[in-house]
């Protein structure tokens, strides 16, 4: 295939994805490298399209720049607030006012991790075109009960690797909560109308996309973990244009939420074996519907645990530890 | 025919983009570079929309193409406002 | 002449400048990133190989990566959380047994 334009372009957009990378990693300040991981996440999309992988591309610029962006923004908004007798002033002033820190280069470290390069380029050099499992999906796909096969392959014939990494939020947001830092958002009210205007506006588009890509799962790129993320964000900037008087609802809702969509899909999974039709196996007739009701619990549930991650802290009505770190 | 009119208002669209983001490393302060990038670059995605309309399969899919412009107007300005408040707020004069 | 040379390169790459920042940056939030750059190469590697055959790319490997990418940002949620308890506890985003200073 003789595609000299779309050969230069990506090209391109290697080298300057590699810069990125390059620069961020090797960065002495701490919100450069941020802002240089959001932006790289957002090239990582474009060379996801560039492969021809538009689910995945939904999901980097949703979710790997999008939300992970959020998550270090407001990290690096509480560390600036952690005060600590023993805390560098370097530091302070490095988060602060973007100080710098001096960085030392190892040889032997170099050498390994060229040999490492070398190795790795010249093993995946060598692939040979072939299908893959392509045509084995395409065949099968009419039995699916999706007419999309990234969601086919997500929702039925590899299930289980999904219901996993559901599993692996909620463990994260578990954890996040078990840290229980109950400090409030460093976070200030932001006055005028601008954002209260802007809120008002976007959160009900957001909310109308989010349903719509879900829906659209089943037959073009979108899907579950897409739709979660809008939700998430939505939910993130609600919490951003009112950053003290949240109407956080109790702890037990707060916590089913998070853990609805998991159970959901293993009560499913339970209820395939218990039929006859295997772990996670669905009765042909009702897989779309099953699909379906699985994909809203997990969305609902993945837009409600990516807020709680950034909130952090722990569910409200529970005890938490003091600033200092000492457990109550 | 409708191929050449896609190609001049994307290259011109990619032109204001250019012109946003030497705004952005040129400008002295924030407020200029918010102006420069805000401006341009909300100019250069609707000349890119207007370009790429002709090309859609649908009706649909044109107006998808309009609300995606219509969203990142809003996001922008009001990422803009929110850039120069907390500045103005820093005391950046 | 397709482009996936390019893109098994740039994953490589990728990968392999993450793990040197990984190991010789100190600090947690370096660190952090460097991991998220090596699954991001790790997740081009996946794709290109997706796309190496003539029809429609292979769906499995974009299920992996569209796993990989929740997985990550989980982790780095926790990651960053037990970043600012280690600050909150020694004074310094840093390993307690690494000299300051990155």
């Amino acid at each position: 295939m003789n595609d000299i334009p779309g050969l230069v372009f990506d090209f391109l957009l290697a080298v300057i994805l590699l810069r990125v990378a390059w620069r961020l990693l090797s960065s002495s300040d701490l919100f450069r490298a941020v802002v240089l991981f959001i932006a790289f996440g957002l090239l990582l999309a474009i060379a996801w399209v560039r492969l021809d992988a538009p689910d995945v591309a939904l999901a980097e610029a949703a979710i790997g720049a999008g939300v992970t962006g959020a998550l270090l923004l407001i990290a690096l908004a509480r560390m600036a607030e952690i005060r600590h007798s023993a805390t560098e002033l370097a530091e302070r002033l490095a988060v602060l006012r973007r100080g710098r820190f001096r960085i030392t280069i190892r040889p032997v470290l170099l050498i390994l991790v060229t040999i490492l390069g070398v190795m790795l380029l010249s093993t995946l050099l060598v692939m040979q075109p072939g299908e893959g499992l392509q045509p084995a999906v395409a065949e099968r796909l009419g039995e699916s009960g999706v007419d999309h096969p990234v969601t086919a392959v997500l929702l039925n014939f590899r299930a289980w690797d999904t219901l996993l990494e559901l599993s692996v939020l909620l463990l994260a947001v578990l954890g996040v909560w078990s840290l229980r830092r109950h400090a409030p958002l460093p976070v200030r009210a932001v006055p005028g109308p601008v954002m209260p205007g802007m809120v008002r506006l976007l959160l009900p588009v957001a909310v109308v996309i989010g349903f719509y890509l879900l829906w659209l799962g089943a037959h073009a790129p979108g899907g579950a973990f897409q739709a979660g993320a809008i939700f998430g964000a939505a939910g993130v900037l609600w919490i951003l244009s009112r950053p003290r008087d949240l109407p956080i609802p109790p702890a037990a809702v707060v916590r089913l939420g998070v853990s609805a969509g998991v159970l959901l899909f293993f009560a499913i999974g339970v209820a395939g074996l218990l039929g006859g039709f295997g772990y996670l196996g669905y009765p042909p007739p009702w897989s779309g519907m099953l699909i379906l009701v699985i994909e809203v619990t997990a969305t609902l549930s993945i837009g409600l645990t990516l807020v709680a991650l950034f909130l952090g802290g722990a569910p409200r009505g529970e005890p938490s530890g003091d600033h200092n770190g000492r457990l109550s | 025919m409708i191929d050449a009119a896609t190609i001049v208002l994307v290259t011109i669209g990619l032109a204001f983009f250019i012109a946003g983001t030497i705004g952005l490393l040129r400008f002295p302060d924030v407020y200029t570079r918010l102006h420069a990038l805000t401006k341009a670059d909300n100019l250069g995605l609707g000349l890119i929309v207007i370009g790429l309309a002709p090309q859609a399969d649908s009706i649909a899919a044109v107006f998808k193409l309009l609300l995606i412009w219509f969203l990142v107007l809003v996001a922008g300005a009001a990422a803009c406002h929110l850039v120069a408040q907390r500045a103005w707020h820093r005391g950046k004069s | 002449m397709s482009s996936l040379p390019v893109f098994l390169t740039a994953g490589a790459l990728l990968f392999v400048f993450g793990l040197h920042a990984l190991v010789a940056r100190k600090h947690l939030l370096i660190r952090i990133l460097a991991l998220n750059v090596m699954g991001s190469g790790v997740f081009m590697i996946l794709l290109a190989g997706a796309a190496r055959g003539t029809g429609p790319p292979d769906p499995v490997p974009h299920a992996l990566v569209l796993t990989g990418i929740v997985v990550a940002v989980s982790a780095t949620a926790l990651a960053l959380a037990l970043m600012l308890r280690v600050r909150a506890l020694t004074g310094h985003a840093g390993l307690p047994d690494e000299a300051r200073g990155d």
